[in-house]
């Protein structure tokens, strides 16, 4: 199925949680930020949170800023 | 009594809060924090990028700052409000730097929509410290919507042009009831220190520290600097005269 992930078009696995995707582009989970549909998805809910068609997924990190 | 900076909840001691962006590397950062004793540093947002995940800067900031995510990119209100939202939830806390710039040359900062956005971040709790273009009026608005400090710039950002601002951040000094901190321009500890000469709360640099040669011995130089500025505001500055005035007796002399 289609998501939007950062900005860009992704065929990813029906029915991957956040935590698969994740994985599967090598992220290391503590460092970042979930976002889905304009909702920050809370880290412990990332193994269950299942991602849906069409849905709008944000991976965001801290970096340095002035 | 100790002389605390108040902000929010925190009371702060250094008067120096450092940018964390331009540094060479991760490690390089949280030396030049440490070693210049900021309490408060400023981060950004952006995505991951997803063909090339890093390391997260935030493991190299020493542990107890206050960390002051800021809204860089958004162009509008409303996003400014989104980007603060999204660092709260994640845990970033519940300071946040209104960064509104749709001006790409000078980046200077919209203050009509950095009060909107003031606005609606102080109601839903947040410390907010706007970034704005010094103007009298618009401070006057941003305290009115709950900022908690203001912070005009000296010049645009990491241009190191130092206070080409001066005279509009001394009436907002002198006309605003909050903490001045000057933010954007400084490039030298001289420049840091006389906008705390000048009464200024604070002063935020990133730029100058981040691109100097040594950027963890221009940390503590303009944490020396900061400090020496606020102990001469403190102390009082001597008045100025237009002619000579003897320091040595009149009276005496030997010829």
């Amino acid at each position: 199925m289609k998501v939007l992930l950062n900005g860009r078009e992704e065929d990813v696995p029906t029915s991957v949680t956040i935590e698969q995707l994740l994985n599967s582009k090598k992220i290391t989970p503590g460092a970042v930020i979930v976002v889905v549909n304009s909702e920050v998805v809370k880290r412990e809910l990332w193994p269950d949170f299942v991602i849906k068609e069409q849905d709008q997924v944000e991976v965001i990190r801290i970096v340095g800023g002035g | 009594m100790a002389d605390e900076l108040i902000i929010g909840d925190k009371a702060l001691t250094s008067r120096l809060f450092i940018g964390t962006g331009k540094f060479a590397s991760h490690e390089l950062m949280g030396q030049a924090v440490s070693q210049s004793g900021a309490q408060v540093v400023t981060v950004a947002l952006r995505r991951v990028d997803l063909d090339r995940p890093q390391e997260s800067e935030l493991n190299y900031i020493p542990a107890g700052c206050v960390l002051m995510p800021n809204t860089s990119g958004a162009r509008t209100a409303e996003e400014a409000v989104k980007i603060a939202r999204i660092a709260r939830a994640a845990g970033c806390g519940n300071w946040v730097k209104i960064e509104v710039v749709t001006d790409q040359r000078y980046l200077l900062p919209d203050n009509y929509e950095t009060v909107k956005a003031t606005e609606i971040l102080a109601r839903e709790g947040f410390v907010v410290l706007p970034y704005m273009n010094p103007d009298l009026m618009v401070a006057k608005r941003l305290k009115e919507a709950g900022a908690a400090a203001i912070m005009p710039l000296g010049a645009p950002i990491g241009s190191n042009r130092g206070l080409k601002t001066r005279e509009m951040i001394r009436i907002l000094i002198e006309e605003i009831d909050l903490p001045i901190i000057v933010d954007a321009g400084i490039g030298k500890p001289s420049e840091a220190m006389e906008a705390m000469e000048m009464g200024a709360a604070a002063v935020l640099v990133n730029t100058a520290i981040a691109t100097a040669r040594d950027p963890v011995a221009m940390a503590r130089a303009f944490s020396m600097a900061v400090e020496a500025g606020r102990m001469a505001y403190l102390a009082g500055l001597a008045p100025t005269r237009e002619f000579a005035e003897a320091s040595s007796p009149l009276t005496g002399f030997l010829v």
